[in-house]
This record gives structure tokens, C-alpha cells and sequence, in this order.
């Protein structure tokens, strides 16, 4: 009797301790509202660290200043599993009130949904303070769905110690220039390029291989998908050409695909490569005095007359399931629109803290000063004519098609025209769907 | 007698409360206590199995559960396709690593085994040879990515002192996935050392003296003896060997990111994850996964035929 009532209760809290360790959950991302009425918001973004400590400042202002609207900060530090984590956390009701968001993923979450539209005057607001390429990267199927944040711009990198060495004083402004100073400034040593002129892939991600030929594109008049988004148009003169060119750069051991541009450049083994601003200070932080060699130019374009850049985007935006989606707004707009003493906004200050250069019109006037160095001059510029990334429900699956085509021609796999063609045919697939 | 059989029946026959026998009281007993395990695997397993199962009949964005579209074998319409790159180059990929992997790792393990068997501080030899597998993934693969390194990596600092030209292992889409091969098949070294080593352990030493007197020598002990001996052994490894590389993800997240140059490394485990939580298609990727069970079920059932024969009992 005793042997089966312990059996009895052995086996009752085995029971319990497994629904118990199934139940469990940990503490719930989404907002809340206390006895009080204090509202507390969750804002997610991947910003860790240093970054996170710079904007926690702004945030701590905001919760000082607002003691019934308190926000907190959540910290997705790798990047690639931002969106994983918003996904996940959408599905299972543990959402974050404000998301920054990567522009390519806008069409996505806009299918989905999980973005609310902003209210009138938070769009007046931005229509009139934001440069075309920030609207339209945090604009989805003609509805804009937040606060642009940062807007990354390319343009051509270049040592300036590495090109007077070979005799050139000035960045080449077309793509022969950019040829002949690349093959004089190309150094071997037993057949091992010690020195590349110039560095194709700026980064092991999509972004490094598809940013830069997609920057040189449309410096060649290209495109990438037409206006209304429903068809490519890679498979043109331009396109070709643009690969060709980049076919030469390998063939001819001017750019060699192993060397580690993000590692080479820094250590003054890449004379020039193609890039976006954020790199400025990464640079900096890297080169430290030798940074001074450091020079930023408009893309080259084969004629030497045209612009042509990409420009990728975040932003900031509401959750449609949020419960506070007002209070959202209200900390959205103080951040992003509110003049702080120095009279650049709270997000401003932040970005230019990081080496970021500002979107909203009135902070980039509020910098004129910290911003108006040479280097920054052509990435302020672009913002004018680049091209946004297209944020399509299918944009990261359009951005990794092009990159392996890309990689395939760089690799001797396929024929430039092959690749385009199967590029375009992938992509246009993709987009019926 | 009579009273042994009316105490039989007592034992056998003993009602204790609820109408149960003491035989059907143990086998409810029995299940009540495997409840919680039971309980637990289908939470954790059969449920997402089978909502996975009904994900690649659907489509899915990954963030509404109300937005589940039903599209009937759309999916796997789209990915047995001849314009999809499923079949080529992402199965063709996946088997070509677990393959390659697999038969690399078995052939060294053998002769690893065989040879530990053979020498003096045999614990310490099989604890060499187990390291890798208690390092983490993510280690081995950054650890082997800097030996690769065109520029400044070992082998070829090494190639190069030999007179060798660099080569570009995990840059160039040629050498890419054999790249990853090699250290996938080294890291799995230790496991299939240990197992072999207790297959070969249990092969009697009778049978090698018989043999020794017959005139048998070493290559004759290893391929008529040891192997058709090892064969449950070598079965065991095939099969666990194959199932974990057709799988097979973090090692090739690591060492060459999203899929590699031109796609030389893309495998159906990474192709899966970046389907659903990157492009939002929930059903792609589980239609992926379940035509990939299908391969790896069919795989299994043909290794167990070719296999089931041999050990020591069947000698």
C-alpha cells in the first residue's frame, strides 16, 4: 500500500513537472500597461553593444521625460537573425512594439501585415523632411509604412597613398580609368597579387557581391527590375557590359576573388573597391592615422558623366499587433522629429555618433559641419539618384538569384550572357508568383 | 501442489481495486510512467512533424497562423520542376557531402580503429581521436577556414613552401564542397572510431589464430576476417553517418555563408532555413524537408539490406 502510494505520487509530479517545463515561457516581449497606466513599450532592433549603450541614452531621455510611456530596449545583436526573431515572435504573440527595420524585408512584413500604417501626420511629417531614396526604401506598394532611419549610399573607395605611388593624383571617374589605375597599381609577387587594384566583393553577404555591380548597373544606364516591380530587365546591353567589365578585373588579375577586401583594404592591400558610407567608420576605427589615405569618389560610370548608386535603407516601424500603437507613434515621433538642443533630432544624433550619415533633411542641415569632409561629400550626394534596393515581397530572394549568377561568371561556371539570362528568368519567376 | 496452484492463481489473478489484473495494473503502471516521455515527444516532435507535413501543402510567410493558404502539391510541383535549382545543384550537393563524408570518414575510421587496436596506450589514442567531436561546430569550422585562407592560411603557406601554387579552397566553386568534405569527414573520425573500435573488440581472437594457422596474413585477417565481421559495426556508422549529413548545416553556414561561390555549397538544410526565415516560404521549405526524409528513408532501407548479413553471428 505505502510501495504504491509512492509509485502514486512519484508518478504525479513526473507529470506535473513535464506540463510544467512545457508551459514554461519566458518574460513576454510585448507591451504592456501596469496599475498605474504606465505603458511599456518594447522596441527591437540589432543594435548591440557600443550602439546600444549610444541609443539607450536617447531612450533613458525619453523614459525621464515621459514617466507614462516608458520604453525598453531589445537587442538582437547578429543581424541575420533579426527577421527569424520577428517571425517567430509575430507567431507567438510575444511581438515587440517597434521594429527597425531592413527595407528589403519591407515587402514581406507588408504581405504579412505586421506593419501598421502611420498615422497622417507622422506621413506629412516624413514626405517633407526625407530625400526620395529614404521614403521610398521605407515605402511598400505605394504605402509608407515608417520613419526612415539610416540610408546607406555607395560609393568608390580608394587609397590615395596607393594611387600616388602608381602616379595617379585623382580617383578615376570613368570605367577605362578605373581600369588603368588599377592595373598600375596592381602589385605581384611570385604570381600572388600582394596589392589589388580593385576589390569586387566587399563582403561575404548578398549585399557585398549584388550592392557593388548593381552600383556600377546603373551608372550604365541598367536596371534591375522595371518601375511598376513586375519584371526584370538585367538581360540589356547595360547589364552585359557591366558583368564584362567585372569579368575583365578577375581575368586580368586586377581583383582577385580570395583576398578578404573588408580585411584587405583596411590593411592597404586594395587600392579600390566600391562600398557603402557606414564603412567610414569601421575604417577609422581600423586605420586609425592611416585613415587620412582614405579617399571617397561618385562610382565611375563609363562615360564619366553619369551617377548611379544603391541605396539600402531601415526604418522604423509599428507593430499592427501592438496594443499601444499610439504611444508607438508618440516615441516615434519625439525620436525622429523633435529638435534636441544641438538641432538635430534624437535619432540624428544617434546615427552621426556611429559614422552614419543622417536621412531626415534638417539633421543633415544640423551636421553641415561634422558632415561637410570630403569623404562624405559623394555619399550625400547619391542620396539624390540612387537606386533603393527593391523592397518586394521577394526582394531577398531576387538579391541572392542575382548574387550566385553574379558569382557564377566570376567563377568561370557560366558565359556573362548565360548568367543574365538565367538571372532574369529566376527573377522573373519569382516575381509571378 | 494443489496449494502451490492456489497460490499461482493468487499471484496471477490478484484483483487490486479498479478491476485490473496485476498483469494489466503493471502494463497501465508501465504507460502512466512513459506518459511525460511520451507526452513530451509529442509536443516536441510528432506535432511539429506533422504541422510541417501540412506547411508543405500550404503557404505560409512564417507570421500569421490565420495566413495558412492551402495549395494542394504546389510546392512540390514547383521544386521537382526542371527550372528549379532544388533538384540541381542543392540535392545534388546534399548527397554528394553526405556521400563524400560519409565513405571518407568510414575508410580513415577503419584504419584508425584497426591500427588503435593494434598499439599501446589504446585510451589515449581514441581520446586524440575523439577531440573533434566534443568542439563545437562553430569552432572546427573557423578553425578550418583560417587553414584554408588563401592569404595566410596553413596549407597554403605549406603549398607555397613546396613550390605549390595558392589555391582558393573555399573560394573557387571546384573545390568547395570537397573542401568542406574533408573536415566534416575528419570531425566524424572520433565517433565512428569509437564504435568500430567495440565492433572489432568483439571479434574473437579464435578466429584470427585459426587463420594465422592456415597461413593467413595481415591483408587476409583484414579483408576476410575483421571487415565481413565489422559489417553491424560499419552498418551502425553508414546509416547514423549518412542521416547526419544529409542534414548537414552548420558546418557549411560557417565556412561559406549563404551557400557558398555560385552555389557550390548550398545543401538542403541551408537552403530550408533560408526558404523559411529569410524569403518567408514556409511551405517550400517544408516540402523540402519532407522529400529529403523520403531520400534519407530510402537511403536507410537500402543500407540495411545490403548490410544485414555479416557480424559474428552470422559466422
Amino acid at each position: 500500500m505505502k510501495r504504491r502510494r509512492t509509485k502514486a505520487v512519484l508518478l504525479i509530479l513526473a507529470v506535473a513537472l513535464t506540463v510544467g517545463l512545457i508551459g514554461c515561457n519566458t518574460a513576454s516581449d510585448s507591451s504592456s500597461t501596469d496599475n498605474n497606466g504606465v505603458v511599456t513599450l518594447t522596441l527591437m532592433t540589432h543594435y548591440s553593444q557600443q550602439q546600444e549603450k549610444e541609443l539607450k541614452k536617447y531612450i533613458d531621455q525619453w523614459n525621464k521625460e515621459h514617466p507614462n510611456i516608458q520604453v525598453k530596449h531589445k537587442s538582437v545583436a547578429d543581424f541575420s537573425k533579426l527577421l527569424p526573431t520577428i517571425m517567430a515572435q509575430q507567431t507567438s504573440g510575444q511581438q515587440a512594439d517597434i521594429l527597425h527595420i531592413y527595407s528589403l524585408w519591407g515587402g514581406q512584413l507588408a504581405k504579412s501585415n505586421v506593419l501598421a500604417q502611420p498615422p497622417a501626420d507622422v506621413k506629412s511629417d516624413i514626405e517633407a523632411n526625407y530625400p526620395s531614396a529614404a521614403i521610398k526604401g521605407a515605402t511598400v506598394d505605394g504605402k509608407l509604412l515608417g520613419y526612415p532611419t539610416e540610408v546607406q549610399t555607395y560609393a568608390l573607395y580608394y587609397n590615395k597613398k596607393l594611387l600616388k605611388d602608381a602616379g595617379f593624383t585623382n580617383p578615376p571617374s570613368t570605367w577605362d580609368e578605373l581600369y588603368q589605375v588599377a592595373k598600375a597599381v596592381t602589385k605581384r609577387k611570385n604570381g600572388k597579387i600582394v596589392v589589388e587594384g580593385f576589390g569586387l566583393k566587399s563582403s561575404t553577404v548578398t549585399a557585398g557581391v549584388v550592392h557593388p555591380y548593381l552600383s556600377l548597373l546603373y551608372t550604365a544606364g541598367g536596371r534591375l527590375i522595371n518601375e511598376d516591380g513586375t519584371k526584370a530587365e538585367l538581360d540589356s546591353e547595360a547589364g552585359l557590359k557591366t558583368l564584362e567589365f567585372q569579368k575583365k578585373l578577375i581575368k586580368e588579375k586586377l581583383s582577385d576573388l580570395s583576398i578578404d577586401v573588408a580585411k584587405g583594404f583596411p590593411s592597404e592591400r586594395v587600392a579600390m573597391t566600391i562600398n557603402a558610407s557606414w564603412w567610414q567608420g569601421t575604417l577609422k576605427a581600423v586605420m586609425k592615422d592611416n585613415f587620412e589615405n582614405i579617399g571617397v569618389a561618385p562610382i565611375p560610370s563609363p562615360d564619366g558623366k553619369s551617377k548611379g548608386s544603391v541605396s539600402y535603407s531601415f526604418f522604423y516601424g509599428v507593430n499592427s499587433k501592438s496594443k499601444h500603437q499610439e504611444e508607438a507613434w508618440e516615441f516615434l515621433k519625439w525620436l525622429n522629429s523633435q529638435k534636441q538642443e544641438n538641432g538635430a533630432t534624437a535619432e540624428g544624433n544617434f546615427l552621426l555618433s556611429q559614422g552614419i550619415i543622417p536621412a531626415r533633411t534638417s539633421d543633415i542641415e544640423a551636421f553641415e559641419k561634422e558632415l561637410s569632409t570630403l569623404n562624405n561629400k559623394p555619399f550625400i550626394d547619391a542620396l539624390e539618384y540612387a537606386v533603393p534596393e527593391p523592397n518586394l515581397l521577394q526582394g531577398e530572394k531576387i538579391m541572392t538569384l542575382l548574387q550566385k549568377q553574379i558569382e557564377a561568371v566570376w567563377t568561370d561556371q557560366t558565359r556573362p550572357e548565360q548568367a543574365l539570362k538565367t538571372a532574369t528568368e529566376q527573377i522573373n519567376r519569382e516575381l509571378s508568383q | 501442489m494443489k496449494k502451490n496452484r492456489h497460490l499461482f492463481k493468487k499471484v496471477s489473478f490478484n484483483r487490486v481495486g479498479f478491476g485490473l489484473t496485476n498483469r494489466s495494473r503493471q502494463t497501465v503502471m508501465g504507460y502512466l510512467f512513459l506518459f511525460p516521455m511520451l507526452l513530451f515527444y509529442a509536443v516536441f516532435f510528432m506535432i511539429p512533424i506533422l504541422f510541417s507535413l501540412f506547411l508543405s501543402f500550404s503557404e505560409w510567410s512564417g507570421y500569421d497562423l490565420s495566413s495558412i493558404k492551402w495549395v494542394g502539391f504546389r510546392n512540390y510541383r514547383q521544386l521537382l520542376s526542371p527550372d528549379s535549382e532544388f533538384v540541381f545543384p542543392i540535392l545534388t550537393n546534399t548527397l554528394l557531402f553526405a556521400f563524400g563524408s560519409v565513405i571518407l570518414s568510414l575508410v580513415f575510421s577503419v584504419v584508425i580503429a584497426y591500427m588503435i587496436t593494434r598499439l599501446r596506450f589504446e585510451g589515449f589514442w581514441r581520446t586524440l581521436y575523439f577531440l573533434p567531436m566534443v568542439t563545437t561546430v562553430v569552432a572546427v569550422g573557423n578553425v578550418w577556414k583560417f587553414m584554408y585562407d588563401p592569404n595566410g592560411g596553413l596549407i597554403n603557406a605549406l603549398l607555397n613552401a613546396l613550390g605549390l601554387p595558392t589555391i582558393a579552397f573555399l573560394d573557387d566553386p571546384n573545390t568547395a564542397l570537397g573542401s568542406i568534405i574533408v573536415v566534416s569527414a575528419w570531425a566524424s573520425i572520433g565517433g565512428s572510431v569509437l564504435i568500430l573500435t567495440a565492433g572489432l573488440k568483439s571479434i574473437p581472437e579464435t578466429y584470427y589464430e585459426a587463420a594465422v594457422l592456415e597461413g593467413a596474413g595481415s591483408a587476409q585477417l583484414f579483408w576476410h576476417i575483421t571487415l565481413p565481421l565489422l559489417r553491424p559495426s560499419v552498418l551502425f556508422v553508414l546509416i547514423t553517418g549518412f542521416i547526419s549529413g544529409l542534414q548537414s548545416f552548420t558546418l557549411i553556414l560557417v565556412m561559406t555563408g549563404d551557400g557558398g561561390p555560385a552555389n557550390a555549397t548550398n545543401v538542403g538544410g541551408l537552403e530550408m532555413y533560408n526558404q523559411a526565415f529569410q524569403y518567408g516560404a514556409w511551405g517550400i521549405a517544408c516540402a523540402m524537408a519532407f522529400i529529403l526524409f523520403v531520400i534519407v528513408f530510402i537511403a536507410t532501407v537500402l543500407q540495411l539490406r545490403i548490410f544485414r548479413r555479416g557480424g559474428v553471428e552470422s559466422y
